[in-house]
């Protein structure tokens, strides 16, 4: 240890080296307050022993400068003084000194108060250690929580929201809630929504929210329909999760005209249809255990389907607003919520007001949700049209020859794959599909294997058909279809034109069936003709060209 | 290309949900999906949301549906249809036969 002893008379300062010297410390000695105030700039002290009353600088004065230099850590300081007074010892401790020991200084009680002050230096040394600690620690969990919301934010990011048909509201009890709300458009047209809530609250509960949004976005992106998403949900939550952890659940559909209302409701509180003209209200049960309870092969993926008018609504709630309750600790009644909705208005804030009135301030104990779908169209998403598009500029042509056996194979999902991926066709490639299926079944089955589409008018027939032809394309030798297809770019119509030729029978169009809407065949010609520009056979009808504006 | 079958109980609904691209290699697999429908059922619909394409041979399998279960016209629904899915079920004129939703 380094004492300084700060007195402006030598004798006390020898007199007091001496015996800091005997406790094997090592000592400065200053004659006034500044020196005292140069020494603890430029060197380690310990502890300090200070006199009162000196020329040029005090001892209080200079007790204020060095503790004011050392106001991060514990450097103390003892007054040594003849005066005695109450006042002399007030200013002392005022100034910011640590003790006191009067003149005559009996060497022992000082050696205490110095061993008493130098513990208690230690132990200032420990704390502020450990607070640095601490503090690098809080850093890092503070960048870790930013990460984790970055995490969140992003997989819900997805989320459909018009608040004309889809209302949400919902209230963590900590920072991370452990409800999740998804909602997902289709791109087929229609709404896919999820209000689950997973056992517990706070992040532990929260992280599982994270596989069930990549999976049901990934779903809904595929059109998948809620009971396969459920059973995907549930399937997934088995393999994550530990056991303890589950998820409540409601997935609910709505197709995309608004008329058909599609539910799996697992270990939620009541949910409710109400109608807005009628002042009806159907009360809606949970079906189904939560998801990640039943194993895999005891999921059930039944749903409830009601069929829903634009005056309808569904609101679903988590158990946090069921499960809220009052000063008395006594629960509230559902029916209280029922009763709300059916007051009308807007649903979320009537269900939101009556838990306020509820629970009287009483502090929320779950993390709390409830949505508000209005039964109404959503239609499909409309896709973004690029005129621009680099690959629209460059014209190409593409031909296929192919030969008897080949002939069964998928030839025209295969050539769909091929010019699929070009830019200008994507928008059109389903009814390219028709157009190419049609052409080349045609061809085919009449032109190449002489069948009558006429067998295909009765239900026997029509099995019968498909496989004869599975028959007759075995025997072919020497029959061939040449498909060419040609893309004509064009800044105000872009075309594309399609020539199927064979060798087989020759055909009449002209004298080609009329059909009955309710017959079993003859539809591909009126597709054809419905899809395409222009029409033109030639070679006695074995050559069919089309053109198509894209 | 896939099908399901569900039927739901509360509404004694029977759907049949397609995937991929429709055509008749699914003529088995689609016929015994409307044929092993439950006693009961008061409404098909035929759930079309992830089908791309669709052919006259599709088209086809619709007509045999209805016509092996003896309904009238517009009793089967077609439900979730893509833009080009509704457009050849228009221009085949199946709006009047099938109830195109």
């Amino acid at each position: 240890m380094i004492a300084l002893i700060v007195d402006d008379i030598e004798r006390n300062r020898t007199l007091f080296g001496q015996f800091i010297g005997t406790r094997g410390d090592e000592v400065l000695l200053a004659s006034s307050g500044r020196e005292a105030i140069e020494f603890v700039k430029t060197q380690a002290v310990d502890y300090i022993l200070m006199d009162i009353n000196m020329p040029d600088m005090d001892g209080y004065e200079a007790t204020r400068e060095i503790k004011s230099i050392h106001s991060n850590d514990y450097l103390p300081i003892i007054f040594i003084s003849a005066l005695l007074e109450e006042d002399a010892l007030e200013e002392a401790l005022a100034a910011g000194g640590d003790d006191y020991i009067a003149k005559p200084v009996r060497f022992g009680v000082l050696a205490s108060k110095i061993d008493a002050h130098l513990r208690i230096r230690e132990l200032h040394k420990k704390v502020q250690n450990q607070n640095k600690v601490l503090n690098i620690h809080n850093l890092r969990l503070e960048r870790e929580h930013e990460l984790i919301h970055h995490f969140f934010d992003k997989s819900r990011e997805n989320s459909f929201c018009d608040e004309k048909i889809i209302k949400t509201f919902s209230r963590p009890m900590e920072t991370y809630n452990g409800d999740t709300t998804l909602v997902g458009r289709r791109p087929n047209g229609g709404i896919t929504i999820l209000l689950g809530d997973f056992t517990g609250h706070g992040l532990s509960a929260a992280v599982g929210s994270l596989p069930v949004s990549q999976i049901f976005f990934k779903m809904v992106e595929d059109n998948a329909y809620i009971g396969d998403i459920a059973s995907e949900l549930n399937r997934q939550i088995n393999i994550l999760l530990p056991v303890e952890m589950f998820f409540a659940a409601s997935l609910v559909e709505l197709s995309s005209n608004g008329d058909r209302l599609m539910m799996w409701h697992g270990g939620m509180p009541n949910a409710y249809l109400y109608d807005e003209k009628s002042n009806e209200i159907i009360t809606i049960e949970s079906q189904h255990l939560p998801l990640g309870v039943r194993e895999q092969n005891k999921f059930d993926d039944a749903v409830e389907l009601y069929y829903v008018n634009e005056n309808q609504k569904l609101i679903v709630m988590t158990d946090g607003l069921t499960e809220a309750v009052n000063t008395d600790d006594k629960m509230i009644n559902t029916d209280d919520y029922k009763e709300a909705i059916l007051r009308g208005g807007d649903a979320i804030d009537a269900i939101m007001n009556c838990y306020s009135q509820y629970s009287d301030g009483v502090a929320q104990w779950d993390d709390l949700s409830v949505i508000e779908l209005s039964c109404a169209e959503v239609k499909r998403r409309e896709q973004v049209q690029d005129k621009s598009i680099v690959d629209s500029t460059v014209p190409w042509e593409f031909k296929l020859h192919i030969e008897d056996q080949m002939l069964a194979r998928d030839t025209v999902h295969n050539i769909i794959d091929m010019i699929g991926g070009s830019l200008a066709l994507k928008e059109n490639k389903g009814a390219i599909y028709t157009l190419l299926m049609e052409m080349f079944s045609n061809a085919l089955d009449h032109g190449i294997l002489g069948l009558d589409g006429k067998e295909k008018n009765t239900n026997e027939n029509f099995d019968f058909f498909y496989k004869e032809k599975e028959r007759r394309i075995k025997e072919l030798s020497g029959s061939y279809i040449d498909v060419c297809v040609s893309y004509v770019p064009d800044n105000i119509e872009p075309l594309l034109k399609i020539k199927m030729a064979h060798n087989g029978n020759d055909f009449d169009n002209s004298a080609s069936a009329e059909t009955t809407s309710d017959a079993l065949h003859g539809r591909g010609l009126g597709l054809i003709d419905a899809i395409s520009k222009d029409t033109l056979y030639s070679d006695k009808g074995r050559c069919l060209s089309v053109t198509m504006a894209i | 290309m896939s099908i399901s079958n569900r039927y739901i109980d509360s509404a004694e609904e029977y759907q049949i949900i397609l995937s991929g691209k429709f055509d008749f290699s699914f003529l088995n697999e689609f016929r015994s999906a409307y044929e092993s429908a439950p006693d009961g059922v008061k409404k098909y619909a035929v759930d079309m949301r992830s089908v791309d394409m669709i052919d006259s041979s599709a088209l086809g399998m619709l007509l045999k549906m209805k016509r092996s279960l003896n309904l009238a016209d517009g009793e089967i629904e077609i439900i979730n249809c893509s833009s080009n899915v509704e457009k050849i079920l228009k221009i085949a004129k199946f709006d009047l036969i099938f109830n195109i939703q």
